[in-house]
């Protein structure tokens, strides 16, 4: 019980810093919108045949953004999260880890509320970002569970994908001395998850090895999960998607706590 | 009634450095213990274990009445502790460290918001308390940290170097606070610090560390009364050896040394024995034109333990070196 208190506790702490700098909201918007806008519309008109029509446009896309939008969203929380994680590392250099690590709390309930703070503001950012693609970009909801379901089903991708990567980054944070080699690690590791995840094309016509690399990155079963919820069409099942991403999200946990409680 | 806080043989060994070199105190419930020494003397170290921060090498330690290793949970929601370096959250509001630390700690809504009115009040951070800590100065930061250590009503509090980097006035303002704290709520404190005048000023007991070992332990009194007492310095007009006889035969003079134009007494209690000694003088016929009262310093004690110095500018070079590193900005 007395878990969850302290849980809410470092958790409303997060939240009062995060809406203290609206600048940082605005940040976190910025980079997945010019994606969406230069990246996405540019490969829309670039690839244009002379007919209008684009090579791009398949099966039930309307667009090149239409595909690539639920993939663009995907890895700005990706990214926000990784450095939700890294703020111990800040609370760590700045003194007021002292404070929690002397106080008569578990050491878990710091982990939960990282993690719980980390997902409130990807959630923030995930779902601003969709309402964005959906009102000024090409984004069509066509899934078959109606737009509330879709919606909901959206937001619960988004939570479980913000837990699990704010988790990794409180795991390789708690290894870690400073922020640089933080940088180093996390840009490594969150390139390829990018990249590698179905985020920017379609995987099933990849060749084997690929695929077979594909198969280890769990943003790959978030972004398909995310695609199904908004177009009603994915490359896997969404009870694998689900089932990988609950998999991925319980390892990190683990994982984070695990190696916080023995920093 | 068991002491607040007991170690026995505490060691704490950090690869060859011997931080911790087998510590044995008792401080009393009620008690304002100074820990004095110079940098690297285990002072941050011993702190450290007795908060449950840190495990020692070997030895024990009991805080409050629980061991610190066995019972690690029951110590922290018994103890209040300023850390040397800082420890605030510098994005938010002085109230929001505050409520946040009275959460982490489970004081019940209905007390917190009046708890932490009176002790905004207690370091006069009311008119500040919804600035961001960013914005405060470092007498300001040390402030709040003291009034955050005292809201869940600690039994023990350690200070670590709580005056460090500050300027006097601000010093005196702090002594003010810790000694009301003291006497009003009875709390027993901790506290370390290389300022002599500090652990004089403000400690019932005091603990000299050096290099890891308590070098010696007593009151301020006693540690320098050990050094045979305070030179009073007398010069008199029309001085004869009258009045050197007549001083030497007063019980509580110890030495008496001729200088030109007076005499050098060592004497016990020295504003006691000023008086006595000026009557003396008149009635053996001199005329006292000035008397002075030399005391002798902790750092006569710790030079005498020791054989160097706690050199204070040394000190106050490096106090005001970690009060700029402590207080970069991001
Ligand atoms: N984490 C650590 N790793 C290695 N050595 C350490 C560590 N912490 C402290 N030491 C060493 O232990 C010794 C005692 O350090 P401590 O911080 O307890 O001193 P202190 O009395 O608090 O000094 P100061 O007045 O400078 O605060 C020093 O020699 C220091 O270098
Ligand atoms: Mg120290």
């Amino acid at each position: 019980m007395t878990i969850v208190v302290d849980t809410v506790t470092v958790w409303n702490r997060d939240m009062l810093r995060f809406f203290r700098r609206p600048s940082r909201i605005v940040t976190s918007l910025v980079t997945p919108l010019v994606w969406m806008g230069m990246f996405g519309y540019g490969m829309k008109y670039g690839f244009a045949r002379p007919d209008g029509t684009s090579p791009l446009q398949f099966g039930n896309y309307a667009s090149y953004l239409d595909f690539t939008a639920p993939g663009i969203i995907a890895m700005g929380m990706l990214f926000t999260s990784i450095f939700s994680g890294m703020s111990i590392i800040f609370d760590r250099q700045f003194g007021f880890l002292k404070e929690i690590l002397v106080a008569p709390v578990r050491r878990i309930s710091f982990v939960f509320g990282k993690s719980l703070g980390g997902m409130s503001t990807a959630l923030i950012q995930g779902v601003t970002l969709l309402v964005i693609a959906t009102l000024a970009f090409d984004l069509r909801f066509t899934t078959g569970l109606g737009f509330v379901a879709g919606f909901l089903l959206c937001i619960g991708v988004m939570a479980m994908i913000g837990v699990s990567i704010v988790n990794l980054g409180v795991a390789i944070a708690a290894k870690t001395e400073s922020h640089e080699v933080f940088f180093l690690i996390s840009q490594f590791l969150v390139m390829p998850m990018f990249f590698l995840s179905g985020a920017l094309y379609p995987t099933k016509t990849l060749p084997g090895w690929f695929q077979i690399v594909i198969a280890f990155n769990p943003m790959r079963y978030g972004v398909d999960a995310l695609r199904w919820a908004i177009k009603g069409t994915s490359e896997l099942s969404i009870f694998v998607d689900v089932g990988a991403l609950l998999l991925f999200t319980l390892g990190t946990s683990v994982m984070a706590a695990r190696f916080f409680e023995r920093s | 009634m068991a002491a607040a806080i007991s170690t026995q043989r505490l060691v704490k060994h950090y690869g060859d450095v011997k931080a911790v070199d087998g510590v044995d105190l008792s401080v009393e419930r009620g008690e304002l213990y100074g820990f004095l020494g110079p940098n690297g003397a285990g002072k941050t170290t011993t702190i450290s274990i007795l908060s449950t921060m840190l495990k020692p090498t070997s030895g024990a330690a009991s805080v409050a009445g629980f061991d610190v290793l066995t019972r690690p949970y029951d110590v922290r929601r018994r103890i209040g502790i300023v850390f040397q370096d800082p420890s605030l959250d510098e994005e938010l509001t002085g109230r929001e460290n505050m409520v946040f630390h009275a959460r982490l700690y489970k004081v019940p809504r209905a007390q917190r918001d009046r708890r932490i009115d009176d002790l905004l009040a207690m370091v006069d951070l009311v008119d500040r308390q919804h600035s961001r800590v960013k914005e405060y100065s470092g007498g300001m930061r040390r402030r709040l940290e003291l009034a955050r250590g005292l809201l869940h009503d600690p039994e023990v509090l350690f200070l670590d170097e709580p005056t460090l980097g500050l300027d006097p006035q601000t010093r005196n303002h702090i002594w003010d606070y810790i000694r009301r704290l003291n006497q009003e709520r009875g709390v027993t404190m901790m506290l370390t610090t290389h300022y002599m005048e500090e652990a004089d000023a403000l400690c019932h007991r005091i603990g000299i560390i050096d290099k890891g070992r308590i070098v010696a332990e007593g009151t301020p009194s006693d540690l320098k009364s050990q050094l045979g007492g305070d030179v009073v310095h007398v010069k008199v007009q029309a001085a004869n050896g009258a009045v050197a006889d007549a001083l030497k035969a007063l019980p509580f003079v110890r030495t008496v040394t001729a200088m030109n134009a007076g005499v050098q007494l060592e004497v016990q209690h020295g504003e006691s024995a000023i008086p006595k000694v000026m009557d003396a003088v008149r009635e053996a016929g001199g005329v006292v034109e000035s008397i002075s009262l030399k005391k002798p310093t902790l750092n006569d004690v710790f030079v005498k333990h020791t054989g160097r110095e706690i050199r204070e500018e040394d000190m106050d070079a490096q106090g005001r070196m970690r009060f700029f590193m402590r207080h970069r900005r991001r």
